[in-house]
């Protein structure tokens, strides 16, 4: 054989080695790596006695498939998502570690891991948590509100800024971004930049945002008519309306713990989104088939949807389940008297109160009813009872107030009113109704205190004030 | 010829084999034959450190109950042990948020506990603190009136200073009226003029306020508004960035969830900053106290995270709810430590409950029935220092059930550390109720 032959052939041999060892450790690298990450990223598993089997199950195998190297990165999301959805959030944490290494051109893990850590605080890992969420999907807007969100809440105001405003070039007058914004100039006192944005917001959302912000707003520049205005409408508005987070929500069909089910689906009817509330309200009664709360939870979902039939069976359920819980008796019976059953509605009204007899609720029910069939001197027995079992509501001393009143009882009802004040202060309606008494009685003195009042009460309507203000003047011959 | 050939070839050949080999050999020892795994550490995450199965010491305290006997549902909102009468015995005030009464559970012996209600009108008290605002040596009291206890974002709330004239005498001063529900007030002369001004914390509903009141007379105050945010819990005073001037801090709930500093810059002029918050808006803070928890001389921030209510029917477990403070790191820094977690968490007070010299925290829970596995929750956990600030959970207590409000003293005089707490029903009357109950070593 000639040297060159044999040259050539070692060379031929040595190509044929590297080839094979580029290949082992491509190989070793596709294989071998995202199982050492992944183990690595492993957390100890967690006590979940108690747990649903099903959801120990899950975390088992998709735990030993992590162990055994079986679709690393697959296997470790189905535990980040199975512990994410579950309350086990540390473990949820060390699992997205391991998977932005394993996958990181995927923004969820990022995000995910971002929204655990931002939720105690941490706002310097969440800010470069989102940041990375954000450069991968530069579209997903959740991911974009929170870092300016996170931004504002960790004092970067001007960055905060930067942020909000990319969100609103992408997507002009969004809603949430716009709130994000007026919250700067809140930041830094200026106020007439935070109304423009402000009114922007309530004027999209129809008040859902921004109702609580512009109020203070209008008051720092003395629009105070404007302020009292939107006070005025309503006695508590509640609940914030957050926005819709697909990243985040996807979660729920991985949760096993009905609970919180149910508190995503109030906050998601809340936000006017009742086909998601309503999915994932049938998971939660699924998961705890014997929670009264729950089926009367879904219950009040169904009448929202106006399907009484089902809301009607969930609701029946709830009373069997729990017959002590009053409320589930009330609508209950409320919803077959609208389904037109009043006989069925009644029996059923009935058997609660005799199953809750402590109710303040369905004695209040209880002494409407009567007043309406004109059994005044019980109608007053069950407001009684009524108050006496929850002493701190206003209404109950109302009805019964104009309940005396209109049997002639004017000096008891009266007082009722009073008593009504007790428990809520600045009532509307005791306010104007003692006004309006006082006029009657040609009090003038007492008439201007009781209409002082009730104009400084933003919810009495401004046409029930002028009512009183032209009563007032008819009566006493001048200007209140 | 041929063999120097040949040796030539090798040499040539001999690095890329070597090569070769080196690689064979790591894919023998790091892909072929891996080492076996090895899973990350537990507490790796900081913040939601999966906590250990805490340890059940039922029978360390023991609980008795004070002052009048359980008539309705009791709403004790909040109470203080103070030495209302400065007759050297411990006692107890507490709002019943139902009744509109401020109540005295005074200790007129050794052990012996006597209730009077306070001479005052006020509606959903819900927050007393003692200070002496009139410099006459005396504690009055700072009563907190939200109005309506349960959402209402009518301007209701009220300032109530409740005046000792000594004697058993006490005039009421209302020095702020028809503003958002008041949740907190505290005492101190913030813009250094020698008067008592105060810090208010105002919950609101939908809108609210932090404020500051200057003493502009005897009982007569000037309000200046901080913070226009809704859902405040508490409010607190201390110098927390060494300027020698009493800064504010409040903890604001909500949707917001961020704690506040209002860094006083003298002649009434604050900056505020946040020095903590979440991005959870169903983090559910619930209450907060200034104390010096690493004791070294800065003041740190405790708070608790359990308020359960929200969209569902019923208020419920949240996996995050807990306890943690801020540490003070200086010129207005602080940095975030976990305690531990606790469903339903309110009111943390810090306290060396074992008296081993290292300050615990102790904490009470309320409105949360059971865990999402069913098992009941405990109203009181106390959290024992191991000397470096790591926090280990000792439940205490289950029963009564629902404690709201939580304050610590030496009732008994004898250096020993007492609770007590007290208790709050919304809905039905718990199986175990509780008004207001003393905790005994």
């Amino acid at each position: 054989m000639k040297p060159s032959n044999k040259r050539f052939r070692w060379i031929l041999i040595a190509v044929v080695l590297c080839a094979i060892g580029a290949g082992g450790a491509g190989w070793w690298w596709r294989s071998y790596r995202p199982k050492a990450i992944a183990t690595a990223a492993l957390p100890p598993r967690p006590d979940l006695a108690g747990m649903p089997s099903q959801l120990r199950d899950r975390i088992r195998e998709a735990d030993d498939a992590v162990v055994a190297g079986r679709d690393s990165i697959e296997s470790l999301a189905e535990l980040s998502r199975l512990y994410h959805a579950n309350g086990h959030l540390a473990e949820a944490r060390q699992c997205y570690e391991g998977l932005e290494k394993l996958d990181p051109r995927e923004g969820r893990w990022y995000y995910r891991h971002a929204m655990i850590v931002a939720g105690f605080g941490e706002m310097d890992s969440a800010v470069a948590l989102l940041r990375k969420a954000t450069e991968i999907d530069p579209s997903y807007l959740p991911a974009r509100l929170r870092l300016g969100d996170i931004l504002l809440k960790d004092n970067k105001v001007d960055e905060a800024i930067a942020v909000f405003d990319g969100a609103q070039s992408r997507d002009p007058g969004e809603p949430y971004s716009l709130l994000g914004l007026a919250r700067c100039d809140m930041d830094r006192a200026l106020w007439q930049a935070a109304r423009e944005k402000l009114e922007r917001v309530v004027q999209a959302t129809n008040y859902a945002l921004g109702y609580d912000l512009i109020v203070p707003v209008y008051e720092r520049l003395g629009l105070q008519d404007r302020a009292a205005e939107i006070r005025g409408r309503m006695k508590a508005w509640g609940a914030f309306r957050d926005m819709a987070d697909p990243w985040m929500e996807e979660l729920n069909a991985d949760s096993y713990d009905a609970f919180q089910l149910s508190v995503v689906a109030g906050a998601m009817k809340v936000r006017g989104d009742r086909n998601a509330a309503r999915t994932l309200l049938e998971r939660s009664v699924s998961l705890a088939p014997n929670n009264a709360a729950l089926h009367f939870q879904y219950a009040m979902l169904l009448v929202d949807l106006s399907e009484l039939p089902k809301a009607k069976t969930e609701l029946e359920r709830c009373t069997v389940l729990d017959p002590t819980f009053a409320d589930g008796w009330a609508y209950l019976s409320g919803v077959i008297s609208t389904m037109g059953d009043n006989v069925g509605a009644q029996r059923v009204f009935a058997e609660g109160l005799a199953r809750c007899p402590n109710s303040p609720g369905l004695h209040r029910m209880q002494a409407n009813q009567l007043r309406a069939m004109g059994r005044i001197d019980e109608a007053v027995r069950e407001y009684r009872e009524s108050i006496r079992l929850r002493p701190t509501e206003a209404e109950p001393y109302i009805e019964l107030g104009m309940t005396l009143m209109s049997a002639g009882r004017t000096a008891d009802g009266l007082k009722e009113f009073e008593n009504a004040l007790v428990a809520e202060p600045e009532n509307p309606m005791v306010l104007t109704t003692l006004a309006f008494n006082a006029i009657q009685t040609h009090d003038e003195t007492a008439a201007r205190q009781w209409l002082d009042r009730a104009r400084k009460q933003p919810r009495v309507l401004p046409d029930d004030i002028q009512r009183l203000v032209g009563a007032f003047r008819q009566t006493f011959g001048r200007e209140p | 010829m041929r063999d120097s050939s040949c040796q030539s070839s090798f040499r040539r050949i001999l690095p890329l084999a070597a090569a070769l080999t080196l690689i064979a050999v790591l894919i023998s020892a790091a892909g072929c034959n891996p080492p076996p795994p090895r899973r990350a550490a537990r507490g790796a995450a900081r913040s939601a450190a999966a906590p250990a199965q805490p340890v059940q010491m039922l029978d360390y305290l023991h609980p008795e109950h004070i002052g009048a006997p359980i008539g309705k549902m009791p709403w004790i909102a909040h109470l203080i042990a103070v030495d209302l009468d400065q007759d050297g015995l411990l006692d107890v005030v507490a709002c019943e948020g139902q009744e509109n009464k401020v109540v005295w559970i005074r200790q007129v012996s050794r052990g012996k506990y006597e209730e009077q209600v306070l001479p005052c009108d006020v509606k959903a008290p819900v927050h007393v603190e003692a200070a002496d605002m009139d410099g006459d040596g005396d504690l009055d009291l700072l009563i907190s009136c939200m109005g309506v206890v349960f959402p209402n974002n009518d301007q209701i709330g009220t300032v109530t200073i409740l005046e000792n004239l000594g004697g058993g005498r006490w005039a009421q001063h209302d020095v702020l009226e028809h503003t958002s529900r008041v949740t907190d007030i505290r005492a101190g002369d913030l813009n250094g003029d020698g008067k008592i001004d105060l810090a208010v914390g105002q919950f609101g509903y939908d809108q609210g306020e932090i404020r500051w009141l200057e003493r502009t007379g005897p009982w007569e105050f000037k309000p200046h508004v901080l913070l226009e945010l809704s859902g405040d819990i508490n409010v607190g005073i201390a110098d927390f960035d060494g300027d020698h001037r009493p800064d504010i801090v409040a903890q604001i709930s909500q949707q917001w969830e961020e704690i506040y500093l209002f860094q006083n810059r003298g002649g009434g002029e604050f900056e505020r900053k946040r020095i903590w918050s979440s991005s959870n808006e169903d983090y559910g803070s619930s209450g907060m106290v200034v104390v010096d928890l690493n004791r070294d001389g800065k003041p740190d921030v405790l708070f608790s995270n359990g308020d359960g209510f929200g969209p569902a029917v019923v208020p419920g477990p949240r996996p995050y709810h807990g306890v943690q403070w801020l540490e003070n790191r200086g010129q207005g820094n602080f940095y975030y430590h976990r305690i531990g977690d606790m469903y339903g968490a309110y009111n943390p007070v810090a306290i060396d409950l074992d008296q081993d010299g290292n300050l615990d925290v102790v904490v009470v829970s309320a409105f949360i029935e059971k865990d999402s596995q069913g098992n009941p929750l405990p109203s009181l956990a106390w959290f024992r220092n191991d000397g470096r600030l790591g926090f280990e959970k000792r439940i205490l207590a289950y029963r009564p059930q629902d404690q709201l409000t939580l304050a610590a003293g030496d009732f008994d005089g004898n250096g020993k550390p007492c609770l007590v707490t007290g208790g709050f029903y919304v809905f039905n009357p718990a199986e175990y109720m509780g008004r207001v109950t003393l905790w005994r070593r």
